[in-house]
């Protein structure tokens, strides 16, 4: 059913300030590379076709602002999300310990119908800088205790492992919509025949 | 026989009715006797009061009228010096002599009033109680509240109106002299509007002088009269100096809001140069510590040499920043002292700011003054100061021991980024800087790029709210200009913004509506730091020469106007404010 209509996956961007969150989307969507050292306001947004599965994808990818002040707009920007990135900078300690908090405030905000299973990813960012304090061993830990989340190490400056992280956000992501009801689509919906776990007015619950 | 038996029975039965009605009436009348003694000696209590306040108003008044008599003295005596003197006339040019004129029509004002009007000397009794009892309730308000131990200082009340500059001028200050290659120049300028406030600023400056010249010469044309108290202030203050710099500059002035007022005098010593060397210890720089011996009983590190001072060991305390030191340290002692300020309501961290500045001007938090000199001191370079976060761990711990009241902790080796995070994250605790009520001016200063409309809204700030933004202003425009640290003024803006400024209500349900709020906020943030930093230094350096009165009053007034006007946010109650604006990460992190 999801195949008829255009996809459009909603993906959100956490982590503390400074770890690469605007540079990992700009890299992504636009193949550029900043030395701009800018903070976020709120939140931003840039959307990106790719084809997965042979299916035409709309991915909107959002980006939020880091800042612990910002948090409280970021909120906003967290419901109907269809994948949530988690970001660390694997040369700071601090944001990979804040990793957890990320999650959780995510999952209260966002409060997606099956916590346990929405799709996260986690994403080391700033793999070209030494030292590095972070190792993959003791990420790759991490998201085995979450549910097997799935984890790259990934460069904005170099490029490295950007694509590939996006391409299988972007799985995950079009995975959880078709688990489950297309919940946050804006057009009325038919009648499903199909096998619904969800009541139809479920979509209240998230306002 | 037996109707004259009936009769007198009769008789003394009316009798006994009257004695007992008699009776009644008398211990009534007792009664009333006892109320009315009761009654005066309540009136003469009351009476006894309100005379003691006359004998006080009218000493007050005998007080200000000599005051003003005194300034009068002073203005008929500038007159006299730069009106009658030819030598003077010719050397002040004619503009100023064209403002001198208001000299003789504030005069006739003053002979036109000898007596202050607005004290209603011949009121009733009964008025000047209530009135009174009103303002004296509102006191015990004031001090019965957490404010309590400000009671003892002295300065309260009556002699409200006297300077009580001269003192502070004369005993805290710096040691000048003045060789005899110097001479010493005095400028004196009276600004003198008719209905405005009265200005006179006087530089006095310390010429090197070529060794030709004769010294009496120099002296003559243009120093203020030596009768007056402020001359003869100054005058002292170069008689008693040893080892000042020769381009040191002086400079006092006095202010007052209408001629019938006292005109107040203040003092301040502007030294330019030193000012830009140590910017960071504004204010702060000349406070001593007050050192007290004594015996260890808690382990406590030395400020001098960081090591720790031994148990039931003799060691030196400061009784206002409470920092301990060796014996042998205490030659060595240079950190600033920064009195400790008990914080009322510690652990909610819900509060205004207020609460955690002292009394000593410039209202600023300790916690504040500690990390910036720290961070400052370090002349760090790291990148995305303020922007990267900080272990939040440490960021609570170190907030923490800051609150608890104690003496400040050592900062040496901590993190850099956790003294900015404590910063942010103590600054985040309290309402925004900026007040609701003054928010949208704020923002249409910022619209509108209006420096005169800015600092309009800045000086209605509560003063330590005011002091603590110029601290902090100052303090971020510095590291602005960092290259190396990669956070211009755009960056600081957005990081700030939110904390400083805050937003017109909590409760913007609507996205664009706290986006386009967002921008607001950093716009005006933006406006802020491209303020020069003079006025900002201007803001701090000024309310320092404040007189002690007033600076009492200041915390205590301020956080009750403050929370009678957001008394509705308030009642909203912690827990929910909490939730929204400090999200599961930030609670986490602090």
């Amino acid at each position: 059913m999801a195949s008829r209509k255009k996809v459009l996956l909603k993906v959100i961007i956490l982590g503390d300030s400074s770890v690469g969150k605007t540079s990992l989307m700009n890299q992504y969507v636009n193949r550029k590379f900043s030395n701009q050292y800018k903070a976020t306001i709120g939140a931003d947004f840039l959307t990106k076709e790719v084809t997965v599965d042979d299916r035409s994808v709309t991915m909107q990818i959002w980006d939020t602002a880091g800042q612990e002040r910002f948090q409280s707009l970021g909120v906003a920007f967290y419901r109907g999300a269809d994948c949530c990135v988690l970001v660390f900078d694997v040369t700071a300690p601090n944001t990979f310990k804040s990793l957890d908090s990320w999650r959780d405030e995510f999952l209260v905000q966002a409060s997606p119908r099956e916590p346990e299973n929405f799709p996260f990813v986690l994403l080391g960012n700033k793999v070209d800088l030494e030292p590095r304090s972070i190792s993959s061993k003791r990420a790759q830990q991490w998201c085995q205790s979450k549910n097997n989340i799935p984890y790259f190490e990934t460069s904005a400056k170099e490029a490295i492992n950007v694509e590939q992280a996006f391409l299988a956000i972007a799985k995950n992501a079009l995975a959880q919509q078709n688990s489950a009801v297309d919940l946050y689509n804006e057009f009325p919906d038919q009648i499903k025949l199909t096998n619904t776990q969800k009541p139809s007015n479920g979509g209240s619950s998230c306002c | 026989m037996e109707t004259s038996y009936i009769e007198f029975v009769q008789n003394s039965s009316v009798l006994h009715h009257n004695f007992q009605k008699s009776q009644e009436e008398c211990l009534r009348l007792k009664e009333r006797l006892d109320m009315m003694t009761r009654d005066n000696k309540d009136l003469e209590k009351k009476l006894d009061f309100a005379r003691k306040l006359l004998d006080q108003e009218k000493s007050n008044t005998k007080a200000v009228e000599r005051e003003r008599d005194n300034l009068d003295m002073q203005i008929a005596q500038v007159k006299e010096l730069f009106l009658r003197d030819r030598n003077t006339r010719r050397v002040i040019p004619e503009d100023t002599l064209e403002k001198l004129a208001f000299l003789d029509t504030i005069r006739i004002d003053n002979e036109e009033a000898p007596h202050l009007s607005c004290i209603p000397e011949v009121n009733s009794t009964g008025s000047i109680l209530s009135n009174f009892s009103y303002s004296k309730s509102e006191d015990d308000l004031d001090i019965s509240g957490k404010f309590h131990w400000k009671k003892h200082r002295p300065s309260t009340g009556a002699a409200l109106e006297q300077p009580a500059t001269k003192k502070r001028r004369s005993s805290g200050n710096r040691i000048v002299e003045i060789s005899t290659n110097d001479t010493v120049r005095a400028t004196t300028t009276l600004t003198m509007p008719k209905n405005g406030p009265i200005t006179a600023t006087s530089v006095i400056e310390a010429v090197p002088l070529a060794p030709s010249a004769p010294i009496s010469n120099a002296y003559a044309p243009s120093a203020p009269p030596p009768d007056t108290p402020q001359s003869k202030e100054s005058y002292k203050h170069f008689r008693e100096a040893p080892g000042i710099p020769s381009d040191i500059v002086f400079q006092s002035w006095a202010r007052s809001e209408g001629p019938p007022k006292p005109v107040r005098a203040k003092f301040e010593r502007v030294d330019a140069k030193s000012r830009q060397e140590s910017n960071n210890d504004i204010g702060y720089g000349q406070k001593q510590h007050v050192l007290q011996m004594k015996l260890i009983m808690m382990p406590n590190n030395c400020i001098v040499c960081h090591k720790k001072i031994g148990f039931t060991k003799s060691a030196w305390k400061c009784k206002d920043c409470k920092n301990v030191c060796h014996m042998e340290c205490k030659d060595q002692l240079s950190t600033l002292c920064i009195p400790v300020v008990n914080t009322p309501n510690q652990g909610n961290g819900l509060g205004v700011i207020s609460d955690y500045t002292g009394t000593i001007p410039p209202l600023v938090p300790p916690i504040i003054i500690h990390c910036i000199n720290e961070i400052e001191s370090r002349e760090t370079k790291e990148v995305g100061l303020y922007r990267v976060p900080g272990s939040e761990m440490d960021v609570k711990n170190l907030k923490e021991r800051f609150l608890r009241g104690k003496a400040a902790p050592c900062l040496n080796d901590v993190d850099v980024y956790v003294l900015c995070g404590v910063i942010k994250d103590f600054l985040r605790s309290l309402e925004p800087l900026v007040t609701k009520n003054l928010l949208k001016d704020f923002f249409r200063a910022a619209e509108h790029n209006n420096n005169q409309m800015l600092f309009q809204t800045i000086s209605e700030l509560p003063q330590s709210n005011r002091d603590t933004l110029a601290y902090i202003i100052l303090h971020l425009q510095r590291i602005s200009e960092l290259k190396e640290v990669k956070m211009p003024a755009d960056n600081l803006a957005k990081i700030f913004a939110p904390t400083l400024i805050g937003f017109t209500s909590e409760n913007l349900k609507d996205k664009s509506e706290v986006i386009t709020e967002l921008m607001q906020q950093i716009n005006v943030m933006k406006f802020l730091l491209a303020t020069p930093p003079s006025y900002w230094e201007s803001l701090i350096h000024v309310n320092q020469t404040q007189c002690g009165a007033r600076l009492q009053q200041t915390p205590s007034t301020d956080s009750l106007l403050i929370r009678s006007t957001k008394t509705p946010m308030r009642l909203q109650g912690n827990t929910p404010k909490k939730r929204r604006f400090f999200p599961t990460p930030p609670d986490n992190r602090y």
